[in-house]
């Protein structure tokens, strides 16, 4: 198992962002998770969903919807987890 | 408006926006469209506020007056004079002593008076003991072992006036200057950079991380806006370098006297923020000024210094987040000198527990000013005497740059600056006493990469509950739980323990808070599915870091 930060992003206060990240082996066994670097206190401010493209029989592409849900602009990665 | 008006209307006096844009277009280089935020918002977040300064230039006779118009109109929340930043080169000894009070010892007064470099450079590498095995120096010999223990990959920019790239042992693995217009006194900068990427051949001498990539940023413009655009042209596990220190409200006027980091000025805060906040680690010089950064005057703001400004050497309200390097004495007997106890304070260093790390002050051999080996061409010229928390901030550099080099060869996260603190000062050879300068004047450690690059690749991975909890039907719940080391990769899920068969139970939803640098509070909203009341575990999984 393995860990990772794929890449970084900045969202406002409310934006939503879509990233994409394809190439991933089918078989790979993978999580996705996020983690602001921007410090803000005393409530949550960041939340995302992960949707999944069957690109070809050995390619997967990660669809990756983040939203700022605080109250100053944030940066942030997105992390992953291949599992096996 | 009309006190603002009076001042941007004299002819001598420029007003610009100091990050070079204002709000809008500063989130709009963030790829996002402006959103309104009330002037009055507590939370006012790094980029608005950076939005909100402005660089004011005007003959420096005048800087007071104009500061004291501007506090007056009401389109204005502060203003305030910035004193000039230096090096920590020495001031003129000339300088007239007050009474009582001790003019230290300058630094960095080197002179080319050494010997004509002759066809082919000397190797000077036996002569750079930093290089060498912990206590008395970093152990880069054993780093240069591991792959990417030269810094592979690693970018680093050094933020000051000059530098000399052009000189023979710093023409590899260069960015040249990226932002500003470069100084003709280029020795400091020469220094700085040979003690973190001097190249790999027989001659001159070898940086600590080689194959990192250096490059610079010139304060020719206003150094916030300096350390801003060296962010912008780095990702997380790079390196900022800063150079610098300024006269601060303990300042004399004799010599460096009181002297201070940086990030304690509003405006430089804000800029090193911005860079942290993506990931890069910003070492930063303690200051020669000989000041206990833990002194109660330093809480209190300079006039004209924003609400929102709260004393950052605290790291409590506001926290610039820069591993900040004070200077300590190398091993007794260093090319002939005594400068006290190995790893002990230097008179001139400032001291105090935001201190992070140590680098050696004095007896640094490296590349510039021509005292070990000088001659017509300075493309040659070396010294055996680079000094001050300028010589010991490239050493950490150096560490921290061959530490993320092998991280990045193992395919692992490099270190974000709240970890390279945190291993800063957990790992490394304890600082020492010396008389009249105790240990508990901190300073910090000397990194020793034999310690620092296991530490950095040490990982674990585990699973658990966290907690328990019971949702009536249909309701929502939310759960926090705090203090989670932000570098952990946590994934969770929630499972039901009544059993109901038939249906899906329940749903969860995790959203995360970046606290502080160091830890995240994870948000679980638990949704119950059905009309009737489930137990439930809430499970975590650390899958590493």
């Amino acid at each position: 198992m393995r860990v990772g930060t794929q890449f970084t992003g900045t969202l406002n206060p409310g934006q939503t962002g879509r990233w994409f990240t394809f190439g991933w082996p089918q078989d790979w066994h993978v999580v996705w998770y996020f983690m602001p670097t921007t410090p803000q206190t005393g409530r949550p401010q960041i939340e995302w969903e992960t949707e999944v493209e069957r690109a070809s029989a050995t390619a997967v592409t990660y669809w990756l919807t983040v939203k700022n849900i605080g109250s100053t602009q944030m940066n942030f990665e997105g992390r992953y987890a291949v599992l096996n | 408006m009309s006190s603002l008006d009076a001042v941007a209307a004299q002819a001598d006096v420029t007003i610009s926006p100091l990050f070079g844009a204002d709000r809008e277009r500063l989130r709009a280089q963030a790829g996002a469209p402006a959103e309104h935020i009330g002037a009055d918002d507590a939370t006012a977040e790094i980029l608005d506020r950076m939005g909100l300064f402005f660089h004011v230039d005007a003959p420096a006779d005048q800087l007071d007056a104009l500061a004291e118009q501007l506090r007056a109109s009401d389109a204005v929340e502060g203003a305030y004079v910035k004193p000039g930043a230096v090096l920590a080169v020495s001031q003129a000894a000339s300088k007239k002593k007050e009474s009582g009070e001790a003019e230290l010892p300058p630094l960095n007064d080197m002179q080319p008076t050494g010997a004509d470099a002759p066809p082919v450079t000397p190797d000077f590498t036996a002569r750079q003991g930093y290089l060498d095995a912990a206590p008395g120096g970093v152990d880069a010999r054993y780093a240069w072992t591991r792959p990417g223990g030269r810094g592979a990959g690693v970018r680093v920019i050094d933020c000051e006036w000059g530098w000399r790239f052009t000189h023979e042992d710093l023409r590899l693995n260069q960015g040249g200057i990226v932002s500003g217009t470069g100084s003709t006194d280029t020795d400091h900068g020469t220094a700085v950079l040979g003690e973190i990427g001097g190249d790999v051949n027989t001659i001159g001498i070898t940086g600590i991380a080689p194959d990192a990539v250096t490059s610079a940023s010139a304060f020719s413009i206003p150094t916030a806006t300096a350390i801003r655009n060296a962010a912008d042209r780095l990702g997380p596990g790079d390196i900022i370098l800063l150079e610098i220190h300024r006269p601060g409200p303990h300042a004399t006027g004799v010599g460096q006297v009181g002297f201070i980091a940086v990030e304690w000025w509003p405006d430089d805060y804000l800029a090193i923020r911005y860079a942290v906040n993506r990931g890069i680690t910003v070492v930063e010089a303690a200051g020669n000024g000989a000041e206990n950064l833990d002194h109660v005057d330093y809480d209190t703001p300079r006039a004209g210094f924003p609400a929102w400004w709260r004393n950052p050497f605290r790291r409590t309200a506001l926290d610039a987040g820069a591993v900040i390097v004070g200077a300590g004495a190398p091993p007794p007997g260093t090319h002939g000198a005594q400068h006290g106890p190995d790893r002990s304070r230097l008179d001139f260093s400032n001291y105090g527990a935001c201190v992070d790390a140590q680098g050696w002050g004095r007896e640094v051999t490296t590349a510039g000013y021509g005292d070990l080996q000088a001659g017509a061409n300075a493309d040659f010229w070396y010294t055996d005497r680079f000094s001050g928390t300028s010589s010991a901030s490239p050493i950490v550099v150096g560490a921290l740059a061959s530490t993320q080099g092998v991280l990045r060869a193992n395919g692992r996260v490099p270190l974000s600056p709240s970890r390279s603190r945190q291993l800063l000062r957990s790992t490394g050879s304890p600082q020492q006493d010396a008389p009249g300068r105790p240990a508990t004047q901190r300073i910090g450690r000397r990194p020793d990469l034999r310690q620092l690059i296991p530490a950095a690749l040490q990982t674990s991975s585990w699973v658990g509950v966290q907690f328990r909890g019971t949702l009536a039907g249909n309701r929502t719940g939310r759960w926090f739980t705090f203090n989670w080391p932000a570098h952990w990769h946590v994934v969770w899920t929630v499972v039901p323990t009544s059993p109901r068969t038939g249906a899906p139970q329940i749903g969860w939803k995790v959203r995360v808070e970046r606290a502080n640098d160091t830890y995240a509070t994870y948000w679980i909203d638990v949704t119950n599915l059905v009309a009737d009341p489930v137990d439930f575990e809430a499970r975590f999984a650390v899958l590493g870091w």
